[in-house]
């Protein structure tokens, strides 16, 4: 009884709103976010947060939708975990967390890895001008999205992107990817007023 | 009986779903409207026949557009679309045609109107930029 005890306690002591693994299907990643907004939308009155929190979740969630399919070897990962994809979302005093993992093929880790490290080591302007750059080049990839899911995640939380890659086999890893939205509003540099 | 040269476009309107924005272009009134929220699996596929009304109205010698945008939200692979639809509307512009686009945020959203800010920046078009009480 014990061990399962502690798991409830830590469940609760870490207030997670939301864990998911399992098949994703697009209908499924739109009642998840629908469901997450209404309960950080309960716990959280800050208008400013509950929105970084939509928009931030929604890049996560769906991003991870669409990086689903790239496993196909069944024999190495069971059918059921290759398809799967992890979400879990905390809610701190000051903080909300988002993770997600998912499997991805080994050879697309360089360019990913490449690409995340790029949006950290760039300031907020910076970002919004790279920003700038990838919505006008008129690329889309084969599965229509933009390309610009992780530099508006860090755009939004202007925080560090976290992630790890861990070897599953030769030809898979396991990608786990973490941002933390702040609740806590910093003062703002334009004039508008701060909301109480 | 010949009535017009040429026939008036049709106006297209989608009521907004879960995950997309009520679009509604009634180019008899020169009016594109886009409100709610934006986030569908494909938007491409959402936005390319709104895309194709637009070039047609372009084309036709129309001579004035108002564009309202009232998205509370839109995610970033709708934002690729929404540049297409300006980038288009824009066009009016270079033709000297009177264009206005009204982009509309959230009192202190101020994400949603540097998105705008951004939009009209890279666009090189004015907006007016309108914030609404939530």
């Amino acid at each position: 009884m014990l061990p399962n005890l502690r798991s409830y306690k830590n469940i609760y002591d870490n207030n997670i709103i939301l864990m998911h693994k399992g098949e994703l299907t697009f209908d499924l990643v739109t009642s998840l976010i629908e469901s997450l907004e209404g309960r950080v939308n309960s716990i959280e009155q800050e208008r400013k947060v509950q929105r970084v929190f939509y928009s931030v979740v929604t890049e996560c969630i769906q991003n991870l939708y669409y990086h689903m399919d790239e496993v196909r070897d069944e024999d190495v990962i069971n059918t059921y975990d290759s398809r799967s994809g992890l979400i879990l979302v905390m809610a701190r005093k000051r903080f909300f967390r988002v993770l997600t993992g998912n499997f991805i093929p080994n050879y697309r880790i360089p360019a990913l890895q490449q690409s995340l490290d790029k949006i950290n080591d760039m300031d907020y302007d910076e970002l919004r001008e790279y920003y700038k750059e990838i919505l006008s080049d008129g690329k889309y990839s084969e599965k229509g999205t933009a390309g610009l899911g992780f530099v508006e995640i860090a755009k939004k939380t202007k925080s560090q992107l976290q992630y790890s890659f861990q070897p599953i086999t030769d030809e898979y890893a396991y990608f786990t990817f973490q941002v933390r939205i702040s609740r806590v509003i910093k003062s703002t540099t334009s004039n508008h007023k701060v909301m109480a | 009986m010949e009535i017009e040269s040429t026939t008036a476009m049709e106006s297209y309107v989608l009521e907004s779903t879960r995950v997309s924005p009520q679009i509604r272009f009634i180019p008899e009134e020169g009016l594109l409207e886009l409100r709610g929220r934006s986030s569908p699996e494909h938007p491409l596929q959402l936005y390319q026949p709104l895309i194709d009304r637009l070039d047609e109205y372009v084309s036709n010698g129309s001579q004035q557009l108002v564009i309202n945008f009232e998205l509370d939200y839109f995610n970033t692979s709708s934002s690729k679309c929404i540049y297409e639809i300006l980038k288009k509307a824009g066009q009016m512009y270079e033709m000297g045609k009177t264009l206005t686009i009204n982009w509309y945020y959230e009192e202190d959203d101020e994400d949603m109107m540097e998105q705008g800010e951004d939009f009209s920046d890279l666009l090189d078009l004015k907006f007016n930029f309108r914030e609404v009480q939530y």
